[in-house]
């Protein structure tokens, strides 16, 4: 057996069922041993596509997400869904070609120092030296990317390691170390400070669904009935439409989320790191608020703030041992009072397409076989904000990167992960153009995954804060010029249908649900409305913004 | 403020260059390093001095997070020099 047949046994070992990827010189023996693979390549036409989808199957399956590119240009064009899956901790491994061993550092043909340009970027990276060392760095990288706070992993593969005979067998993954339980004396002064509190809230991140914490995390809300925030990646942590859900957090959060975080005297951040994006200023976040934070990461215990308690270990455990009931009725009744006064109000002026109003009717037709994967800006906090989700892994979400490509390949690799689930890609006229040629993918594999591409014909985030932030000084955000969306996906052999007023919203999503195959639907809306409320950039989330809907 | 850390790593591909690049990227400046690989070149012995107005405690867990470091300790006057394990003693760098 050579290196390259190694490689694809070794990943069947790890029952891989999908690689993302895209051929090339210096991975040809890999492509070669392909062919004799138990498992799927999917052959993407831009290899951000890979790993973005690679990204997109792991979030949706929990599972391990798998791309693969040749050297130089393909593995730096790997370089964003790599960086995609760090910042949103997604376990994806991503195996690229290298020249061969004597010819690194020579700047040969298609020679890049992938090891050196994504290590910012990985939890780890291999560059094995000897056929032999595949042998157990294929299965630590699957370890690795699952073990603790998941990540990405790359392999930088040698050429003629791929083409070098390796008799050794198989083997097994060392054991994942079981993750520990908070300490019990920590476990204690946190139900100490839960008694005291008089206004608790708790703070959901997504490390409550990579956790597989669902369940325990709803026991927690449930028995103690604190009300609760989310990030944008802890959406679905709990259902969309449960009462003690105030909803997301932060610079587009809903307002009763983010003053009744401002009033309360303790938060509990379970699986969260805090970000700005959902802190605002930091100084001014929480101001009245103790802190217990559990996560399994400790190098975000105390990174922005320090908790008063601090639980390092599994989430599982810890929000069991804090499982008990809590009385603090008028406190839950202001924040519950507060939900209901700042409810959402769908009537907006014109004859147009509201997005917010589709998308809530998008919402009710959901179910918990429906996942939604997000571009990036207004459409994504639209989403965000108005479709309920039941479960974490239904929204797809580019959060820490802000990945404007993320949705279309991101919906390939769940709908192949979870081909009973309806996937749905919302995307702007700007993000669909960053990855329009995956829609090739769709037709290739018959993916049928339905896209809602709203055109406000502009880059809508960018132009609110423009018009917001820069005096209305409109600098390079307009695109009239955009190509006929649906005769773009008519030629990648994608139907689709163009509507533009609200009379027609019923008929372009029974259109879109109807669809045998993949299917676009290109929604017109007006590129005044912005997205609301809005907390300005380095301000305190007391000062949301609140404007009119176009 | 500056401070000592001492670090015991797997001197794998790129090991010493990730220490370095946390070291950069959580916002501290190296001031001296000493570092020394065991005979047989498996393990890397790392003596750091940085200095920055962050908390060195969040370093210290960053550090602690990656792959190839065995262990990590922090130290505010200057640490008892390598080798900290029996058989350090080649010198593979030193700065500062
Ligand atoms: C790859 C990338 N480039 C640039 C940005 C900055 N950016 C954030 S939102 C946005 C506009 C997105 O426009 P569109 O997809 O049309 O969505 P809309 O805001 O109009 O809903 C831009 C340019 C980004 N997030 N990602």
């Amino acid at each position: 057996m050579n290196g390259a047949q190694f490689v694809v046994k070794a990943l069947e070992r790890e029952n891989v069922e999908f690689v993302f990827g895209y051929p090339g010189g210096a991975i040809m023996p890999v492509y070669d041993a392909l062919v004799e693979a138990k498992f799927k390549h999917v052959l993407v036409r831009h290899e951000q596509g890979a790993a973005l989808a690679a990204d997109g199957y792991a979030r949706a399956t929990g599972k391990v997400g798998v791309c693969m590119a040749t050297s130089g240009p393909g593995a730096t064009n790997l370089v964003t869904g790599i960086a995609n899956a760090f910042m949103d901790s997604v376990p994806i491994v991503a195996i690229t070609g290298q020249v061969p061993t004597f010819y690194m550092g020579t700047d040969a043909f298609q020679e890049t120092d992938m090891l050196g340009v994504t290590m910012p970027i990985v939890k780890h990276s291999f560059l094995p030296k000897t056929a032999e060392e595949l042998v157990w760095m294929i299965p630590e990288a699957f370890r690795l990317a699952q073990s603790g706070r998941p990540g990405p992993v790359l392999i930088d593969l040698p050429k003629d390691l791929q083409m070098a005979q390796i008799d050794a067998p198989l083997v097994e993954a060392r054991e994942q170390p079981s993750v520990p339980a908070p300490d019990a004396s920590a476990l204690q002064a946190a139900l100490e400070l839960l008694e005291e509190s008089e206004r608790p809230l708790i703070y959901a991140g997504g490390g409550i669904g990579m956790a597989e914490a669902v369940e325990p995390f709803r026991r927690f809300v449930e028995t103690t009935r604190i009300p609760v925030v989310t990030t944008l990646k802890g959406i679905g942590a709990l259902p969309g439409d449960h009462e003690l859900n105030l909803g997301m957090l932060g610079m587009h959060g809903l307002k009763a989320a983010n003053m009744s975080v401002q009033e309360a005297d303790l938060l509990i951040v379970v699986g969260a790191r805090l970000d700005d994006r959902a802190t605002g200023k930091l100084d001014s976040f929480a101001p009245h608020a103790k802190l217990i934070h559990l996560d399994i990461d400790p190098a975000e215990l105390g990174k922005l703030r320090r908790p008063a308690v601090s639980l390092r270990g599994d989430l599982a455990a810890g929000l069991a041992s804090l499982t008990v009931p809590v009385a603090i009725r008028s406190w839950r009744k202001t924040c519950l009072d507060r939900k209901a006064a700042h409810a959402w109000d769908y009537n907006a002026p014109g004859e147009g397409i509201y997005a917010p109003r589709m998308l809530r009717r998008l919402s009710d037709t959901c179910s918990d076989k429906t996942i939604v994967s997000c571009d990036v800006g207004q459409h994504q906090m639209w989403v965000a904000q108005h479709i309920e989700f039941l479960n974490p892994y239904q929204h797809l979400t580019s959060g820490g990167l802000g990945t404007m490509g993320y949705g279309l390949p991101g919906a390939i690799g769940a709908w192949l992960g979870r081909p009973d689930h309806e996937v749905i890609v919302v995307s702007g006229d700007g993000s669909i153009m960053m990855n329009i040629q995956e829609l090739a993918t769709l037709n290739r594999y018959g993916i049928p995954v339905k896209i809602i591409l709203f055109d406000n014909s502009h880059l809508g985030l960018v132009r609110q804060w423009q018009e917001l932030f820069f005096e209305e000084r409109f600098s390079e955000v307009e695109l009239a010029d955009n190509p006929e969306f649906v005769q773009v996906a008519a030629s990648f052999g994608v139907r689709g249908m163009k509507i533009e007023h609200r009379d027609q919203e019923q008929e372009g999503l029974e259109a879109l649900y109807n669809a045998k195959g993949p299917f676009l639907l290109h929604v017109v809306i007006d590129p005044n409305t912005n997205v609301w409320p809005l907390v300005p950039p380095g301000k305190s989330n007391a000062e949301m913004m609140e404007g009119a809907k176009s | 403020m500056r401070f000592f850390l001492q670090l015991s790593l797997r001197n794998m591909e790129g090991g010493l260059e990730r220490v370095l690049g946390v070291v950069r990227f959580r916002g501290f400046r190296v001031v001296e390093m000493s570092a020394y690989s065991n005979p047989n070149g498996e393990d890397l012995a790392v003596t750091l001095k940085v200095e920055s107005q962050r908390d060195g405690e969040n370093l210290k867990k960053q550090l602690d997070k990656l792959f190839d470091v065995r262990q990590v300790e922090m130290f505010t006057t200057t640490p008892v020099p390598t080798p900290v394990h029996s058989g350090y003693g080649m010198p593979v760098a030193a700065v500062g």
